[in-house]
């Protein structure tokens, strides 16, 4: 049974020694004169400034999130595809309206999103736009992956506690 | 049958469930959690291939595309639950998002 | 079978979750849209929808008329039908509790009620459930409403904290309940549950065991079973109290009514998961009563409370174990199922009461949360005193309320189903239950007030309808149990 895959293997060895060969032989061959320009990330173009982990604007992940579920429901069309097309003519026109009201759910959703303005790229131009909290440029803390230490921010979260049934009251409004 | 035996399949989607579960009870970034469940979660889809192609039952296949909806739908809940948590905290580790204790 | 039945045979009998889905994308889109400023529309036409659904619900069960449906995966017998009636009551009430709550918090947002009527069919979907996989969807269709709608108050930190806890462990339990139906599948090559009842028998595998265990974590996880609760207490508190109390009910019929029917196709194996439910009964029962004395919040209460009660319920799913041992065991796994139901009716209407208090008093301008807060309620605004000292007596199952009768029953049932060991360790933590409910009602009736004259409640009049509603249905229930017992009778 492993046989069947030898080629696969033999494969996975020619590459290797070919991309292993490419990287180590111009180590080896190639002549080095280091500068600092050569040195630097991107030989031409812009200084590299900053690092690399930039914060993304959350809308690419809001764009992201509302694509994942409308990419993920176009799946249940292929099974439908394939039952249509082996079926009679008389439910055919049942499954067409099947899958009518599958889709027109979906356009609930669609439209759901698009008339809440979640599609607007430039928020300032809705008119119930909240206003961003913070500039773009301003200073920010770094952000935190979870993977450092938490130390002093559990200090923080206690101060929090004490403070926050004060908040919490003078938040409530009469209306 | 020809090809891989299912026991196989059923033994690596074991391997693969478990690795998800460790992840999720050793690591602080939500996302990474997330990402262990889901990990979880594909680790039954093939479960659910292997059996159906087993048994010769379409069942297990299908299964696997509901499956797959569910995943999305929970994916847009939580990235949305995590951003909106990052927009008031400015942290999303989850050591830090602890007020509540017994 | 007199005719195949047809599509619209199937689409009847799940008219009232169509009537549902049809009245949340109205409710979704009409928000947007049509009527963007009068917020009022959104409540009132949830509450329409609700009601349709639950005439109809009602209608078909007095009817008789249910039937398996879509290609067997759902099973509209009276046990879908009457918890579709439990949940759809619970709907109703926790949509007048959450009428002014929201508007006083400005939380106001059109997705609120969409997103709970969505939960309520979920919630409905899994216990109609005959196939394992039906009963995945729909747990996850009143997960994720629920995930969102605990985070639904964006300013508060607690808010977030408690949605983004539930989310992570429930998507975490869901993975293990998945699981498990896949192992149960690969065991018995099937997921629907009528079928399973005859093939577990000779499918006694390593893999079967597996797959029930890790069903009983992603089940004892919805249900808030003891070790699988830590999410409970602080999503309780966290979240706004008019989804909290939306969720102790309808995630807790949602959770029984599957685990009955799951376990009931289960029993023919019995001897395989019997001793991991006595224990996390046990275990349950003992610690959701003994933390629950140590609370300060009465939110946290009424969660480690609602713990309790999971495991007084998980008595009820323990003696079902006996349904086929014999003409004795046979009734007794009988009682168990009408007792669990009524039980999940008076706990649905008890809770949502106790909150629903919480959330009348939230109107005089604080929130109150602590027990503290209660104190000499009796002297400033004795009819709500009154209403939470009821709700108080039946969660605490003293007579002659609707608790009492539905503990009784679940009692019973266990008594006849010879799982002593088990009404007796019921019996002794409904004893020391009462403590910390008593206290409660001490500091409403003996304590001074802490303040002369406080505020006086706002009028809102969704709020008091639904207090008024549950204390009613606890104490007519209570004193008249054979009311209900026509509906959690058809159950058989």
């Amino acid at each position: 049974m492993l046989n069947d895959y030898l080629p696969v293997l033999v494969m996975m060895a020619v590459a290797t020694v070919i991309a292993v060969g490419m990287v180590v032989g111009s180590y080896l061959l190639g002549p080095k004169k280091p500068s600092r320009f050569k040195q630097s990330s991107y030989e031409c173009g812009m200084t590299p400034v900053g690092t690399a982990r930039e914060r993304f604007p959350i809308k690419f992940y809001l764009i992201a999130m509302l694509f994942i579920i409308f990419d993920i429901e176009t799946i249940f069309l292929y099974p439908w595809a394939v039952t249509f097309a082996g079926s009679e003519r008389a439910v055919k026109l049942f499954n067409l309206a099947e899958m009518a009201i599958f889709v027109g759910i979906l356009f609930v959703g669609y439209f759901y999103i698009l008339w809440k303005g979640a599609f607007d790229w430039d928020e300032g131009q809705r008119e119930d736009a909240e206003q961003p909290s913070r500039k773009i440029f301003e200073p920010r803390a770094p952000i935190r992956f979870g993977n450092e230490s938490s130390g002093e921010v559990r200090l923080k979260a206690a101060a929090d506690v004490s403070s926050s049934p004060t908040e919490e009251s003078s938040r409530l409004t009469h209306v | 049958m020809l090809g891989v035996p299912t026991e196989y399949f059923l033994v690596l989607s074991g391997i693969l469930f478990t690795i998800g579960v460790i992840g999720v009870l050793i690591k602080r970034n939500p996302i990474v959690i997330f990402m262990c469940i889901e990990l979880m979660l594909n680790a039954v889809n093939l479960t659910f291939i292997a059996l159906g192609r087993h048994f010769v039952h379409v069942n297990g296949q299908m299964y696997v595309i509901f499956v797959m909806a569910v995943a999305a739908a929970e994916v847009a809940i939580g990235l949305g639950i995590i951003v909106a948590l990052f927009r008031s905290k400015e942290t999303i580790n989850i050591d830090e998002v602890n007020l509540m204790k017994y | 079978m007199p005719g195949s039945p047809t599509i619209w045979d199937d689409l009847t009998l799940i008219l009232p979750l169509i009537v549902l889905w049809i009245t949340s994308f109205v409710l979704l889109l009409g928000d947007v849209v049509v009527w963007k400023k009068n917020r009022d529309l959104n409540p009132i036409l949830a509450i329409v929808g609700t009601l349709i659904a639950l005439g109809i619900a009602v209608y078909q069960t007095i009817s008789l008329t249910g039937d398996k449906a879509f290609a067997r995966s759902l099973n509209m017998d009276a046990l879908a039908q009457v918890s579709m009636i439990a949940l759809l009551v619970t709907g109703l009430l926790a949509i007048l509790l959450a009428w002014t709550y929201l508007k006083n918090r400005g939380l106001e947002r059109g997705e609120y009620y969409p997103l709970m009527l969505l939960s309520v069919s979920g919630a409905a979907l899994m216990g109609a459930a005959n196939d394992l996989i039906v009963l995945f969807i729909g747990l996850e269709i009143l997960s994720f409403a629920l995930y969102v709608m605990a985070g639904f108050s964006r300013s508060d930190i607690r808010s977030e904290e408690a949605s983004i806890k539930y989310f992570l462990l429930g998507a975490f339990a869901s993975a293990f309940l998945l699981y498990g139906i896949a192992l149960v599948y690969g065991a018995t090559q099937t997921t629907q549950l009528s079928e399973l009842a005859s093939r577990v028998h000779s499918a006694q595998t390593p893999m079967l065991v597996a797959g029930i265990g890790l069903l009983i974590v992603g089940l004892g996880f919805k249900a808030a079973v003891i070790p699988f609760h830590q999410w409970t207490p602080d999503v309780y508190e966290g979240a706004p109290t008019s989804v909290t109390a939306y969720m102790a009910g309808a995630a807790k019929i949602a959770a029984f009514v599957a685990m009955l029917r799951v376990f009931d196709s289960l029993a023919p194996v019995s001897s395989v998961w019997l001793g991991a439910i006595q224990a996390l009964a046990v275990l349950t029962m003992v610690f959701g009563n003994l933390l629950a004395i140590a609370q300060t919040n009465v939110k946290r209460m009424l969660a480690y409370s609602s713990i309790a009660h999971a495991g007084y319920l998980m008595v009820a799913i323990a003696t079902l174990a006996h349904r086929l041992d014999g003409p004795r065991g046979a009734q007794a796994g009988e009682l168990a199922m009408t007792g669990s139901l009524f039980y999940l009716f008076a706990y649905t209407f008890m809770t949502l009461g106790a909150f629903g208090v919480l959330i009348y008093l939230s109107n005089r301008g604080k929130d109150y949360q602590q027990i503290e807060d209660l104190r000499g309620l009796v002297r400033h605004d004795p009819r709500t005193a009154y209403a939470m000292l009821f709700f108080m007596l039946s969660l605490g199952g003293i007579p002659p309320t609707m608790g009492f009768m539905g503990k009784w029953q679940i009692f019973y049932a266990a008594l006849s189903g010879g799982e002593i060991m088990l009404a007796i360790v019921m019996a002794l933590t409904s004893v020391m239950a009462a403590f910390y409910y008593l206290k409660i009602v001490y500091v409403m009736c003996f304590e001074e007030p802490r303040e002369a004259a406080p505020a006086p409640a706002q009028f809102s009049f969704g709020a008091s309808l639904s207090v008024l509603l549950s204390a009613a249905a606890t104490i007519l229930f209570g004193i008249m149990p054979g009311l209900l017992y026509t509906l959690t009778g058809l159950v058989r």
